[in-house]
């Protein structure tokens, strides 16, 4: 059968994932581009007796190489051997869909155009005039309607026979000192895989990705000295490419005045992005969801340990032979896990993609980043430290978000105080159980502040800048349930495969531990850190071992020190506890998923730094206690 | 065939532009020394003298009124253009008076008017980050490499409309193109946008 290799490019909510959905259905494969941390769609579909392959690219404003989207999309596109593209454009801002298009063409990639929201546009006076797009381009002009399955099998078509297209493309035309210029490096590349004066142009937009292609990057330097006219190059390039675009769409366009009503979604903007009410709403609904999630959470979770405590039923009775107790170890930690990850984690993802889809996440952003950007964090590190409130395991993978490493890194320290539902199960279970309320809210509080100095003088002493915000508020839009549940499965896939094996091998680590005694040992060694905390020798091994299992912290400090809790700590001490077992990375989970996302050096360096901060911390606040 | 009658419109206002340059009269010779494609020269001053628009004295070729008035047209075309290159480009004289040659026969009157309001109000404009108006056109961005091509991929493009929707303390929410954008105050800073232009299309 024949098979095509097909590319899907386009801007940030163009509708990207939703023609995938209804060109192939949910079966898609979500995959890290290899080496990297950037995900790839990817989907197959039989159409008239042809194989296509889909490859869906994240969202890209332009082909270029400034972030880690861009590159990858570089590499699907000019190293993949694609048979075609399909670039998806909004038709209520054609131009700037139309600016990639003009650039895949630079390539001479076979390009499909599909155009979406032109319900949408006519609604707006904008109508489209696709013949003569399609004439003007020399490609095939297709508009869709993905929600509605319009304009889809057309599409199919139109791929399935994309090989056999030969069209001469419309061309951006430079003027006569760029195109001179284009001419000399032209004549420098040695390659034929590309066109020669496509490398001309992404080498002279300073595109470095491409400069191997070139036989001397010296061709480059002496080319710019020739062209004075253009001092700013590249600039004069995107903009002659824009103009084009923007020329374009006004020739293929036609605006008919409409009423300028405030529409319902300016009204509700006027609320969410309100310098003062903006925020108020952004937490309340936070605090919303989270209501949510306790209530469908500990419900779930009351059942899923009483069907956990019936499978263990049987193995409590038999003799403690290491076999049991690894089983049973496995089997609690595993069951732990589900209890987790199917109220908090999952029900958490649907309600996350449910607000990224309705497009208020993206107002949160714009909202939070006013006071991200104090502790030197990006806007986008929102959506991360959110997470970090259910699991810090999928939070850590959810910062590859961000534009670099060192953003990465530094955003991935702030889970260090920010609680997930296991650190809080530690504060509301032990410390607001045996102590009280204003004890565990104390914890809470001590965390806060503790984030805050952290973040501070991460900010001083790195002279950390994060980078502006530039953000696409995409229309409020009703939500493909199907894409939702997809999007949530793709991400909860991770801790499922990757989560639950762990949680089950900490607790059988903890289990070969405790049978062996081996557990005990380190209590003596480890004296002067309970010492400094305050505490009995004995609570080192839930603070130690915690780290295999957060969940078992509760149970191990009722293991080491009887279940008259409250006897044998004061309210001080529970508190030191609280403030000791929860500040810092917390569990080996979240430290392999980390050491994926920023390296096993960097996730060391990470978790002793904030542990050993929270000991501090925790040491400090008991001894300023006990003055009073 | 539509690039021939493509390429004898060009001839056919080239010839009326020297023209008018010459004070309305000029041997045939001296036209013809001008003109950048000389090819179909002699069918353009028959296109022309059928037009009525000049006339033929032996081999000085002159203007008629309908002629001139056209000519003129041109000529205030190219010199709008090479004005336009001049101070848009920063091209030196001869590369704008070569680029308005190019221009002049493509662009319309309404690109035409375009550029004299954006020439007029070139470098004038306020910073977005201190825009108090309701709405207005983008004149200038001042940044260079993959944050300029950003914004531009983006919309943010000279002579784009821009509405604001929300000023926030480190934030501008903006309508470009149909669509909302938050933008930093420390990128706003690059931008320049002027209140009150007529907009074109």
């Amino acid at each position: 059968m024949n098979t095509l290799k097909i590319a899907l490019v386009g801007q940030p909510n163009v509708g990207k994932s939703s023609l995938l959905n209804a060109l192939v259905g949910p079966r898609v494969t979500v995959s890290n581009y290899p080496g990297t941390t950037v995900e790839l769609t990817k989907a197959e579909k039989k159409f008239n007796g042809v194989e296509i392959n889909f490859i869906d690219t994240p969202g890209i404003y332009s082909i270029s190489d400034q972030s880690k989207e861009e590159k990858i999309t570089e590499k699907v596109l000019f190293e993949e051997d694609l048979d075609g593209v399909v670039v998806v454009v909004d038709a209520l801002s054609l131009e700037r869909g139309l600016y990639i298009v003009l650039q895949i063409l630079e390539a001479r990639l076979p390009t499909i155009l599909a155009v979406n929201f032109t319900e949408e546009a006519r609604d707006k006076g904008i109508e489209v005039n696709y013949q003569k797009l399609r004439e003007t381009l020399g490609i095939p002009v297709i508009p869709i309607n993905p929600i509605r399955k319009n304009g889809i099998s057309e599409l199919l078509k139109v791929i399935s026979k994309v090989d056999t297209y030969s069209t001469t493309p419309f061309s951006v035309q430079y003027d006569d000192h760029i195109e001179q210029g284009i001419n000399q490096v032209s004549s420098k590349v040695d390659t034929t895989k590309l066109p020669k004066r496509f490398i001309a142009l992404r080498t002279l937009e300073e595109d470095k990705d491409f400069y191997s292609y070139l036989e001397d990057e010296k061709i480059l330097d002496k080319v710019k000295e020739n062209l004075k006219e253009h001092p700013t190059l590249n600039n004069d390039i995107a903009i002659t490419r824009y103009g084009t675009a923007s020329f374009l769409a006004g020739e293929v366009t036609n605006i008919s005045p409409v009423d300028k009503t405030i529409s319902w979604e300016d009204k509700v903007d006027s609320f969410l992005l309100h310098q003062t009410w903006g925020p108020v709403i952004t937490l309340l609904i936070l605090f919303g969801v989270f209501s949510v999630l306790l209530v469908l959470g500990n419900f779930t979770q009351g059942l899923l340990t009483q069907l956990g405590d019936r499978l263990l039923d049987p193995l409590s009775g038999m003799t403690s032979s290491l076999t049991t107790i690894l089983v049973s170890r496995g089997l609690t930690g595993l069951i732990a896990g589900v209890a987790i990850a199917l109220p908090y984690v999952f029900l958490f993802y649907l309600l996350l993609g449910f607000l990224e889809d309705i497009g208020v996440l993206s107002r949160f952003i714009v909202n939070a980043d006013r006071f991200l950007r104090k502790l030197g964090l990006p806007g986008k590190s929102f959506i991360p430290i959110a997470l970090g409130l259910g699991c810090t395991a999928p939070a850590s993978r959810a910062t590859r978000v961000l534009a670099t490493k060192e953003e990465q890194f530094y955003a991935s320290s702030i889970f260090a105080f920010v609680p997930c539902s296991s650190r809080i199960a530690i504060i509301m279970g032990i410390v607001g159980f045996y102590g009280n309320s204003v004890l565990a809210l104390s914890v809470f509080v001590t965390m806060l502040a503790a984030g805050l100095v952290w973040a501070f003088g991460m900010k001083k002493l790195f002279y950390l800048e994060s980078e502006p915000l530039l953000l696409e508020l995409p229309p409020y839009r009703r939500p493909l349930i199907s894409n939702i549940f997809a999007k949530s499965w793709n991400r909860m896939k991770e801790f499922v495969y990757l989560v639950m094996p762990l949680l089950a091998l900490g607790g059988i680590v903890y289990g070969i531990l405790d049978w062996t005694d081996l557990a005990n040992t380190i209590v003596k060694p480890l004296t002067p850190i309970t010492g400094w905390l305050g505490l009995p020798n004995k609570t080192i091994i839930p603070l130690v071992f915690g780290f295999l299992q957060k969940d078992l912290t509760g149970s191990m400090l009722v293991s080491v020190l009887g279940s008259k809790i409250s006897l044998s700590l004061s309210a001080i001490q529970l508190y030191a506890f609280g403030v000791a077992s929860t500040i810092g990375i917390p569990c080996i989970i979240a430290f392999g998923v980390l050491v994926r996302e920023i390296g096993g050096k960097r996730t060391t360096l990470l978790t002793v730094s904030t542990i050993t901060y929270g000991f501090l911390i925790a040491g400090i606040l008991l001894r300023i206690a006990r003055l009073f | 065939m539509k690039d021939k009658s493509e390429s004898l419109k060009i001839v056919n206002e080239d010839i009326l532009r020297i023209l008018g340059e010459q004070g309305g009269k000029c041997s045939l010779e001296c036209i013809s020394s001008k003109l950048n494609q000389p090819s179909s020269f002699e069918k353009a001053i028959k296109k022309l003298t059928n037009q009525e628009l000049l006339r033929l004295q032996g081999d000085i070729a002159k203007l008629s009124e309908k002629g001139k008035a056209t000519a003129g047209l041109i000529c205030e075309k190219h010199n709008v253009i090479e004005n336009y290159w001049i101070k848009k480009a920063l091209a030196d004289e001869e590369e704008a008076h070569q680029a308005a040659h190019l221009l002049e026969h493509h662009v319309s009157e309404k690109v035409i008017d375009n550029i004299r309001t954006i020439s007029k109000i070139q470098r004038q404009g306020t910073l977005l980050s201190e825009f108090t108006g309701k709405e207005g056109m983008i004149t200038n961005i001042v940044l260079e490499g993959g944050m300029f091509e950003r914004l531009i991929s983006m919309g943010f493009s000279p002579g784009e409309k821009l509405e604001i929707v929300e000023k926030l303390s480190n934030s501008i929410v903006i309508t470009i193109k149909n669509k909302k954008l938050a933008i930093d105050r420390e990128i706003a800073n690059k931008i320049r946008v002027l209140e009150g232009v007529q907009f074109y299309g």
